[in-house]
This record gives C-alpha cells, sequence and structure tokens, in this order.
C-alpha cells in the first residue's frame, strides 16, 4: 500500500484546525507522537497507547483527508460506545468546516446527519458503525476504518472479522485502544506482535506526552 | 410511466450552428432525460457524478441560448409561463352562497365566487420556487466550480 506520508502530514497542519485542550482553535500541528505513528503508518495499524495522545484526532484527520480529496472513498469509524461515536463523527465535522473556513468554500455533502456524510463532488462517504452491532461491516466495502477504544467492545472479535473481509487492499486499518486488562485486544496485540495478523504494533507510553514528574503528580492525587 | 421523448437531431442542429458535436449530444440527452449530471456522464465518459454535475453546470451556464431556443420551439417561452402564472395567480372558486341542492355556475346568484387561496399559493409557489431556483442554481454553478477547482488544486499539492 502507498501511504504518502509527508502529504498527509503537510494536509493535516495547513488545511485543518482542531480545538486544543484550552477549547482554542487551533492549527492541527502534529505532537511528538502523533508525528512519530503517521511517520510509520503502514494501513494495517494496531496501536496500543496511553490517553489523551491525539491518536483519534489523528487518524480522523487522516480519514478526512481522504474524505475531501479521494474519490469514492468508504470509511467508517466505530467507538466502543454509540455517543463516543458521534463525538468522533462531529470531530470529523468539525475538520471539514475548518477546510472550509480556510479555503473559504463549502463542500457540498449530499447527505449530512448524525451518523453519514456524503461529499456528492467525490462520492465519498463517511459513516459510523456501532460495536454492538454483530454484523457489522458485513456487506460494505471500506477502503478506511477507525476502530476507536477496540479493547472496550463487547464483541470485538465479531466486528474485526466482519469488517476486515470488507477492507480494501488499499484501505486503511487503524486500531487503536488504551489497555483494559487481559482481553481480545491483548490477544491481538500480542499475535501482532509475532507477526500473525498482518497488522503492525505501535506502542505508545504516556511518557510520549507527560513528563515524569506530571506522573507522578497523577498517581498522588 | 414517464414519457421518454425523442429529440432529432435536425431539432438540435438548427438551435445553433456553433455548437461542437459533444454540445450537441450533451443537449439531445439533455432534452431527453431532463437531466444534466446523466446526459454529462453519458456524453462525456465519466463515472464520477461529482465531476458529471460540474461538467453539466458549465455547459448548462454556457448553452442558455440554445436551450430557450428550443423551450421557446416547444411553446415554453417566457411570456407565455408568465401569463400561465399570472392567471393561476387570479384563480377563483364557486361556493354556494346558501345551501341548496342546484349545480354551481355562472348564472346561478345562489352561487359566490371567491379567491381559491389554495390554487393561487400553489401557483405563488411555483412562481417563487421557479425564481428562487433561478437565482441558487447560478451560485450552485459558481460554487460547484469553484469547490472542483480547490479541491484539485489540493489533489495536485498535497498527492494524497
Amino acid at each position: 500500500m502507498t501511504f504518502n506520508h509527508t502529504a498527509y502530514k503537510a494536509f493535516i497542519e495547513k488545511e485543518l484546525m482542531i480545538i486544543d485542550k484550552k477549547t482554542d482553535v487551533v492549527p492541527f500541528v502534529l505532537k511528538t507522537a502523533q508525528s512519530d505513528f503517521l511517520s510509520n503508518i503502514t494501513g494495517r495499524d494496531c496501536i496500543l497507547k496511553a490517553r489523551q495522545l491525539g491518536f483519534s484526532s489523528l487518524i480522523l484527520a487522516i480519514l478526512t483527508s481522504r474524505f475531501l480529496l479521494k474519490d469514492n472513498q468508504r470509511l467508517v469509524v466505530v467507538s466502543h460506545e454509540a455517543d463516543a461515536t458521534q463525538r468522533l463523527m462531529d470531530r470529523v465535522k468539525f475538520y471539514i468546516k475548518s477546510f472550509e473556513d480556510k479555503n473559504k468554500t463549502k463542500i457540498a455533502l449530499k447527505y449530512n446527519s448524525r451518523s453519514e456524510i456524503v461529499n456528492q463532488l467525490n462520492n465519498s462517504t463517511f459513516y459510523i458503525g456501532t460495536a454492538e452491532s454483530k454484523s457489522f461491516g458485513r456487506g460494505d466495502t471500506i477502503t478506511g476504518l477507525h476502530l476507536s477504544e477496540f479493547a472496550f467492545y463487547s464483541n470485538p472479535e465479531a466486528i474485526l472479522s466482519g469488517v476486515l473481509q470488507a477492507l480494501t487492499p488499499d484501505g486503511l486499518c487503524f486500531i487503536e485502544s488504551t489497555a483494559n486488562g487481559f482481553n481480545f485486544f491483548k490477544d491481538f496485540y500480542d499475535r501482532s506482535v509475532a507477526n500473525e495478523t498482518g497488522f503492525k504494533t505501535h506502542f505508545y507510553s504516556p511518557s510520549w506526552e507527560y513528563d515524569t514528574d506530571f506522573y507522578y503528580r497523577s498517581r498522588k492525587n | 410511466m414517464k414519457k421518454i421523448i425523442k429529440v432529432k437531431e435536425k431539432e438540435i442542429n438548427s438551435l445553433d450552428k456553433d455548437l461542437t458535436f459533444k454540445q450537441k449530444a450533451f443537449l439531445k440527452r439533455y432534452f431527453e432525460t431532463g437531466n444534466g449530471t446523466k446526459a454529462a456522464m453519458e456524453v462525456y465518459e465519466t463515472d464520477n457524478p461529482g465531476s458529471a454535475s460540474v461538467i453539466a453546470s458549465e455547459n448548462l451556464a454556457k448553452l442558455k441560448s440554445p436551450i430557450k431556443t428550443y423551450m421557446e420551439t416547444k411553446g415554453f417561452s417566457l411570456q407565455i409561463m408568465l401569463g400561465v402564472l399570472a392567471d393561476g395567480l387570479k384563480a377563483n372558486r364557486v361556493i354556494s352562497a346558501v345551501n341548496t341542492d342546484k349545480q354551481a355556475n355562472g348564472s346561478s346568484s345562489d352561487f359566490i365566487e371567491v379567491p381559491d387561496h389554495a390554487v393561487r399559493h400553489k401557483y405563488l409557489e411555483t412562481a417563487s420556487k421557479w425564481l428562487e431556483v433561478q437565482g441558487t442554481e447560478g451560485t450552485g454553478q459558481q460554487n460547484a466550480i469553484q469547490i472542483n477547482n480547490i479541491v484539485n488544486t489540493k489533489k495536485q499539492e498535497y498527492d494524497i
């Protein structure tokens, strides 16, 4: 799979805005962990990460770039609960709006609902799936997939087998989660480390973003 | 069932002698289907509805004059349409002034003519929709072309 890492980095940093932790709207300048991950993307990526490192934001930005610039994309985001997925979709809409504001234009959307948006210009679709649905992804064709907080899914095995069959050979698949004990995700991650799944593993500890003092302060609190 | 209108080559040729081969083919399919995107997809060999809709918008903007001429040859001149709208906006209906079993007609004094607001409203809606469509279509076309240009520039710039 060809993935132009520098092109995505340039597009995201120049064209998209993000709401930072102070609730200000700022240009989406990648943080160290985000930048490192972006330059190591293979298209089949499994990420075990600490909280609040910005992986969901980055992955959604990558998928949004494809939604805006590539034809006939079917992009899907799934999270462990419906509300969380909805919030991820809202973030995608925010990226699109920031692109529109930056370029003083309006992307024509054929559909714009709470769960699905369709780009009229290039026929690309972005929709949300629910981790509760056992048959999710079956019968679909997916070119970009984000499984967020995968370790918290109630039926991760069924979801994964469904969506992996729907994924096109050139499609992007990102499985990311914080750890949640010994479960299917842990097993999947271990098998990926052993090269048994075709996924590349990425591990991002809190030290990418937080210093040791912060860590000890948080533990004390 | 929807009636399929067949447009003759001769009719298209008579609209404007400077039309290119593709423009003629586009107009023919547009008059037959009433759908610019569909016509552009068939004539300009594209499978992408987005591109086809932009091509259609550009063509329809360029080919306003032959389209108008064609509509006039079919009896849809602007004057005729305005006339029909004006008539519709004066629509009346006959109602019974008293409770009778008689049939309503102009000679009967038991019936009176009152404005038919429901019908007038429909004509008014059509008129305003028509004017609005004319207005927004122009903006829509320009917007579609502008977005297409921006996105194409970004595609080249970033190669995603």
